[in-house]
């Protein structure tokens, strides 16, 4: 159809073994209910337009093949899906992470001598992601009723970026986490003041996205 | 996989690191998924000479043995 006809309004239908159909429409107004029943499809759609309106999907096949959504607009409305399979690879991220995929707890320990700072953890954040710590603690294991502190420093600058402290350890929950990028360490190390040396623990806990 | 590509790549959810006195680490990563479990030593962790070395001796591990 190169030339406009807006009385267009018969049904296309089309009958047969082996059928093979670009199709290309431009117009300022589409609708084009379209069912497909067949044994094979293979189905490419492009959709180019100011506003979109509504756009329903229903498969039932025994087999589906890879299926790629690749949305870009400046609002999106609901984005509905429903897919009942005996097996499917697809996990929205909320799902991962309480399949606990991106979950990722760090602990150490380390005999730290008394009035210095013991690393007790120290990993370098994998490329191409971000840990996310939600949560820290420390303790001593003597029980010293020493006053210790847990540190955690940025491995470029040596800057302490988050500290906490108490009596014989303390943990704490954040309200906002604590982001740090590809690249860069989680180092945490313990600074006690028992008396004597004493090993000190350190956690931290989030996820790795 | 080797234990240091492991860690390296991040792929496990849980870590446990005993730092020693002559600087090397003892590192335990789990995966729950599949439940693997990694046990080694490290010295010089994330510096240009890491290397595993054994467990019990903190000795280098002799080649092919990995």
């Amino acid at each position: 159809m190169t030339v406009d006809y807006p009385d267009w309004t018969r049904l296309i239908q089309l009958i047969g073994a082996d059928i093979m159909m670009p199709i290309d429409v431009q117009a300022a107004y589409i609708m084009m209910p379209i069912d497909i029943q067949a044994q094979y499809v293979n189905l490419e759609v492009d959709i180019v337009a100011q506003t979109v309106g509504n756009i329903g999907i229903d498969i039932k096949a025994a087999t589906i093949g890879n299926i790629g959504i690749d949305i870009k607009a400046n609002t999106l409305g609901n984005l509905t899906i429903d897919i009942e399979a005996q097996s499917i690879g697809i996990y929205l991220k909320a799902d991962w992470e309480v399949l606990q995929g991106t979950d990722k707890n760090l602990s150490g320990y380390a005999e730290c001598p008394d009035g210095s700072a013991t690393f007790v953890i120290d990993y370098t954040v994998v490329a191409d992601t971000a840990f996310i710590i939600c949560q820290w603690g420390f303790n001593l294991a003597a029980d010293c009723g020493g006053q210790a502190s847990l540190w955690f420093r940025h491995n470029a600058t040596d800057a302490r970026l988050a500290m906490t402290g108490g009596r014989m350890g303390n943990s704490q929950s954040f309200s906002k986490p604590i982001a740090v990028v590809a690249g860069d360490h989680i180092k945490l190390s313990v600074f006690q003041v028992s008396g004597a040396a004493v090993y000190g623990y350190g956690c931290v806990g989030g996820y790795e996205i | 996989m080797k234990p240091l590509k492991v860690l390296h790549k991040g792929d496990f959810n849980d870590m446990e690191q005993h730092w020693l006195n002559d600087g090397s680490v003892i590192i335990h990563l789990h995966k729950r998924r599949g439940k693997k479990h990694y046990h080694f030593r490290v010295k010089n962790l994330y510096q240009p000479n890491e290397e595993e070395v054994d467990i019990d001796t903190g000795k280098p591990i002799a080649k092919g043995s990995l």
